[in-house]
Order: C-alpha cells, then structure tokens, then sequence
C-alpha cells in the first residue's frame, strides 16, 4: 500500500488490458478513454470525434448498401413461391 | 395471422440491400454475405408463419442473418481445432500483424474489431437500430449493447490516431482525433 507511488484516482490503471498493457505508447487520449470505458454510458469520445467516426461508418455502410443485390437472391424469392406454389398443387 | 406471402415478399426485397451490407460487414467477404444472405431468406420465407405481423421485419430478419453466422462461426471453429497447429505459424506471420499500415482504410480498421463489437456498431450507428432493438437482435443486455459500441469506438479512434501519427495521410477523422491541421504534401 505505502509503497504504491501512484495516486489511487484512476479506475484505468488497475483494469487495464493485456492488450493494452504491451502497447509501447500510450496517449492521453487512450488512457482517458479507457477510463472513460470503465463508467458505462458516460459518452467516451468528444462530440467532434465521435460525429467524425460515425459519419466515416454510415459512408463506408451505405456504400455498401448501394451495392446492386445480386440477380441469384433477387430471383430466389420467385424460386421459393413457385417451388411452394408447385407443391402445393400436387 | 400471417402475412400476406406478397407483403412479406416485398418485406423481403425491400430489406435486402440492408441484409447484404449487415452480412458484409460481419463476414468481411462478400461471397459468403451472398451466401448468407441467401440462408437468411430461405429461412425468413420457410419460417413467415413465425413473424409477428406489425412488428419490426427488418429487425427478424437480421437477427436470422446474424444468428445463422454466428453458428456457422462456431461449427466452423470446431471443425478447424484439429488443424489448428498447421494454421497457427501461418496465421501468426500474416503481414496485417505487423505495424499499423492496414488502418489507414477505415474498413481496414473495422475488420479489426472483435465481432461482437463489430455488430453493435453496425447495429447502432450505421442502420440506427435503437439499443433495445440492437439488444434483442444480438441476443444481450441492452448494457452489453452500449458497452461494446464504446469500445468499438474508442478502439477504431485508437487505430486511426495510430495510423494517423504514422504520417498515412490524415483525413477528416485521423485529423479531428490527433487534434492537427491537414498536411500538405508536395
């Protein structure tokens, strides 16, 4: 106890990863969120940050979702109607 | 009673570029998300008997999605452990675990989440599920939910400062997280 020279107020030191734990360097940015995470629902990331990174996620998503549905699926549906239609007729 | 086999039809085409995109995104390979894809549909139209009418499809039909691959996951783990020494040599110098030089792509850095956490993120921030309805697609705590959106955020803005420091050209968000104005190269 005595002999700990580091002052007891950070929650982050002590849970710290192994992951992070073998990471040469640590910003203040990392140590602060990693705090933050520790506190559930208190937003970890600045506002700016955080709309930077979703507005990056909802592009590169959207992106994809704009990508032509291949023919194979869409024709699978009138595959599965007729197929049931079919067997429902014998 | 049930849908209509029309409505949910249409249910159906309408949510498959967004079952397409969630299959992406979890998968990383866009064969497999067709494959997936596929699998989803069979089952969602096999099972319609089984869909509440009035409540979220989308929401149904994810969960499918993400059920199905996440057993798939696991059958295929099982089926892998047996060669997994043969793998481990390969796998462990595989040159996207050295340095920092694959997250200088956004998508680049999102494939590097855990799954779990690559999920809530999709769930939340890019199709704008609420944490209620992320909750019960993914089977958890609405807690776990919000817990693992934090790390995937904090951990991507971890990877994208780190390839920002490395000089592998700053863009809107590398530059809002090390706090520095855009480089001019040349």
């Amino acid at each position: 106890m005595a002999n700990n020279n580091d002052p007891p107020d950070r929650d982050g030191a002590k849970a710290i990863s192994p992951e992070k734990a073998i990471k040469p360097t640590e910003t203040k940015t990392d140590r602060d969120t990693m705090s933050n995470i520790q506190t559930a629902e208190i937003p970890v990331l600045d506002r700016g940050i955080q709309g930077a990174l979703g507005r990056q996620l909802r592009d590169h998503y959207n992106q994809l979702v704009n990508e032509k549905v291949p023919d194979q699926l869409l024709n699978l549906l009138d595959e599965l109607a007729r197929k049931e239609h079919d067997s429902k007729k014998d | 009673m049930d849908l209509s086999p029309d409505t949910m039809r249409d249910g159906l085409v309408a949510a498959m570029p967004n079952l397409r995109a969630f299959a992406i995104a979890l998968c990383g390979n866009p064969h497999t998300a067709n494959d997936l894809v596929q699998e989803t549909l069979v089952k969602a139209w096999t099972h319609r008997a089984k869909f509440v009418p009035g409540s979220n499809l989308k929401a149904w039909l994810f969960t499918i999605l993400r059920n199905t691959y996440f057993s798939e996951l696991r059958r295929r783990r099982r089926e892998v452990q047996d060669v997994d020494g043969l793998h481990a040599s390969r796998v462990a110098s595989a040159p996207e675990q050295n340095g920092h030089a694959d997250f200088r792509d956004f998508s680049k850095a999102l494939e590097k989440l855990p799954t779990d956490q690559r999920e809530a993120l999709i769930l939340i921030g890019a199709e704008g599920f609420a944490y209620e309805e992320a909750a019960e697609i993914a089977g958890c705590a609405v807690g776990t939910i919000k817990s693992r959106v934090n790390r995937a955020r904090a951990r991507l803005v971890e990877m994208m400062a780190i390839s920002a420091e490395e000089d592998l050209g700053p863009d809107g968000l590398t530059r809002a997280v090390v706090g520095s104005s855009p480089r001019h190269y040349g």
